[in-house]
């Protein structure tokens, strides 16, 4: 039995937060001539999140996700966000998308070798290597989980639910319901 | 007697204690050693190796029982080579107290004010002895004491007493150690027939883990392999102020144990909200092949039943839908309990010490139990409840937030007090029975 040589215990700290959201940029030299195969396999990965059920995308944790190929398709430029701690929660990121959606892409960047780095453990050392910290990171809305936003989504639509029913305006005069009343203007 | 358990790991080579729950009930004492002579403390090892009880034999009809495990500081007492140290985790090197802002042991849980010799370079050696009565455990200790005078390298430190009630119910009244996961390859089941084994990697060290990944071992193979990490954490329980607490905040006794349950997640008896959500069902809880026989997608996605923020569903979520794979943050527990119970229905506190020796045991430290602690327990981000912090373990500060969904509209408690207070705990390393003796060969 091999030997492993990467450890899951070594922490960045480079993200940086806002609120309850944390943020990872690394960049990444591109394996000469596979810019098209990297840009292909990035499509095939950012397909696979965008169909990922809800529950997948929450597990993760990921609010959003840009990949960025720059200097005449020599670099790439990776900006994500979580509702969490980057590190801490790595190796759940491959776990659930599963090592073979990380390494379709990640094979064609500089360093990435498939025959060692196909762990969590192994993508999560490698991209820390590739990690800089954000000089500055800002969300609009910073205080908000995912399924915070959700959530509100859901209230709201049964609150238009409530306020598109007959006798709602009668039923909502309860001071009970004076901030939702307040709301129910328009 | 040998076990009949079918298993294809080498269970005369591992700990008992790793792979099998406790006895129940049993007494017990945790005692914590310093070595001052590492001759001494090789000779230890060397007899410790001999009595200490393997997996294989850790069968019901023993009286006694009898684990170790040491720290990063005591291997270096025994004089393991430097570059064997540098190939343990890094967090077992550091130690609990060097990493007390990571695991939100600060203020009242500060490592300096800790209870001595927690957490400083005094505590090499961790032995756990527990046996079924306490005559049985009276005559270990004499023997564990003579043992000790002819090592005058190695010195008692600290001793904690312990037990497990016949009723098995922890400080505030609970049945405890209902939950454990089943190893694969163990042989051993787990407690909850609707969970699949664990990869054999999350509890032993040299084993392919839950992430695909064999983790690195501990080296030489013959010291790091077959062996675990184990986190020691006295924990002091505010019973009186739990009790205070729930009669705040309820009508009626009935009320008080919907209340305390809503917070712990299973009802007193051990009996889970999520099997049974509106009265407590003592044969359900007493009942080992029933009473972790659940899950939370299908039935209780949304809490109505146990709530998502409450203490058993943080520290293990199964299915429900949280930020994280739960797979990857299971935990063996094996906690006890510690000082006189708090006489039924008092409500003062009374001073006296009482709590919850709190062992965990995983090959994982920072993505089994720093996480879990951090991330689950000290955090609500996860269950998309950033105001909210486990409502009976979570750092708490009387302003403490816990959503306990109902129909027709959910409660919200806004004023948790903080209940549990680290007194003090350690990393350590529980090696195989080979790695106590390789210890014990240790030369100059």
């Amino acid at each position: 039995m091999s030997q492993a040589t990467y450890t899951t215990t070594v922490k960045s700290g480079k993200g940086s937060r806002h609120g309850v959201v944390s943020e990872l940029s690394a960049f990444l030299a591109i394996k000469p001539g596979e810019a098209d195969e990297l840009r292909a396999g990035l499509e095939r990965f950012h397909a696979r999140v965008r169909k990922a059920p809800w529950e997948v995308i929450a597990k993760i944790g990921i609010v959003d996700m840009k990949h960025v190929i720059f200097d005449d398709g020599t670099r790439l430029c990776w900006n994500t966000a979580f509702d969490t701690d980057w590190d801490p929660y790595i190796d759940d990121a491959v776990a659930i998308l599963g090592a073979d959606a990380w390494t379709d892409w990640l094979q064609h960047t500089v360093g990435y070798e498939t025959e060692d780095l196909s762990t969590g453990a192994a993508i999560k050392r490698y991209l820390q290597s590739a990690q800089c910290p954000a000089t500055g990171f800002y969300r609009a809305i910073p205080d908000l989980t995912l399924t915070q936003v959700k959530q509100g989504q859901e209230v709201m639509t049964a609150f238009e639910e409530v306020l598109d029913t007959p006798g709602a305006a009668e039923a909502l005069q309860n001071p009970v319901f004076k901030p939702l009343l307040d709301k129910a203007a328009g | 007697m040998t076990s009949t358990i079918s298993s294809t790991l080498d269970l005369a080579d591992i700990q008992g204690g790793i792979l099998h729950p406790r006895p129940s009930p049993y007494v017990g004492a945790y005692l914590l050693l310093r070595i001052d002579d590492r001759r001494d403390g090789r000779e230890l090892m060397r007899r410790l190796a001999a009595v200490v009880t393997p997996a294989a034999d850790w069968t019901p009809g023993r009286d006694a029982w009898l684990n170790v495990a040491v720290t990063y500081r005591g291997l270096a007492a025994l004089g393991v080579p430097d570059a064997s140290l540098a190939t343990f985790a890094p967090e077992f090197r550091e130690g609990m107290a060097a990493r007390a802002d990571r695991l939100g042991d600060v203020g009242v849980n500060a490592p300096e004010r800790w209870e001595h010799p927690l957490g400083t370079s005094d505590v090499h050696v961790a032995l756990a002895v527990i046996a079924r009565a306490p005559a049985r455990l009276a005559e270990l200790l004499e023997q564990a004491r003579v043992a000790q005078e002819e090592l005058p390298g190695v010195r008692l430190v600290w001793r904690q007493d312990c037990y497990a009630l016949p009723t098995e119910r922890e400080a505030f009244g609970f049945r405890d150690g209902i939950s454990h996961p089943a190893v694969e390859g163990s042989g051993i089941p787990g407690s909850n027939p609707q969970e699949a084994p664990v990869k054999t990697g999350e509890f032993l060290t040299g084993y392919v883990d839950e992430t695909g990944d064999l983790a690195p071992v501990p080296q030489p193979d013959v010291l790091g392999r077959n062996g675990t990490y184990l986190v020691f954490r006295k924990l002091h329980q505010d019973v009186a102020g739990f009790r205070r607490y729930l009669r705040a905040h309820s009508a009626t006794q009935a009320d008080e144990e919907l209340l305390a349950a809503k917070l712990v997640g299973r009802w007193r008896s051990g009996a889970p909200l999520a099997i049974s959500p509106d009265h407590d069902d003592p044969e359900l809880g007493a009942d080992p092949s029933r009473n972790n026989d659940f899950r939370y997608r299908d039935a209780d996605e949304r809490g109505l039943r146990c709530p998502v923020g409450s203490h058993i569903r943080r520290m293990n979520p199964r299915d429900a839908v949280v930020t994280g794979e739960v797979r990857l943050h299971r935990m063996i527990r094996r906690g006890t309990s510690y000082g006189p119970p708090l006489p039924e229905g008092e409500l003062a506190d009374d001073g006296a010490d009482r709590g919850l020796c709190f062992v965990f045991v995983g090959a994982h430290l920072d993505r089994q139990f720093e996480f879990v602690q951090t991330q689950w327990a000290g955090d609500g981000r996860a269950f998309g409840a950033p105001d909210e912090v486990d409502p009976l373990i979570g750092p708490n500060d009387g302003a403490g937030v816990l959503t306990i969904p109902a129909r027709p509209i959910r409660r919200r408690l806004t004023d948790l007090p903080r209940f549990v207070t680290t007194r003090g705990g350690e990393y350590c390393f529980a090696p195989s029975l080979s790695g106590l003796r390789w210890l014990a060969e240790l030369s100059d």
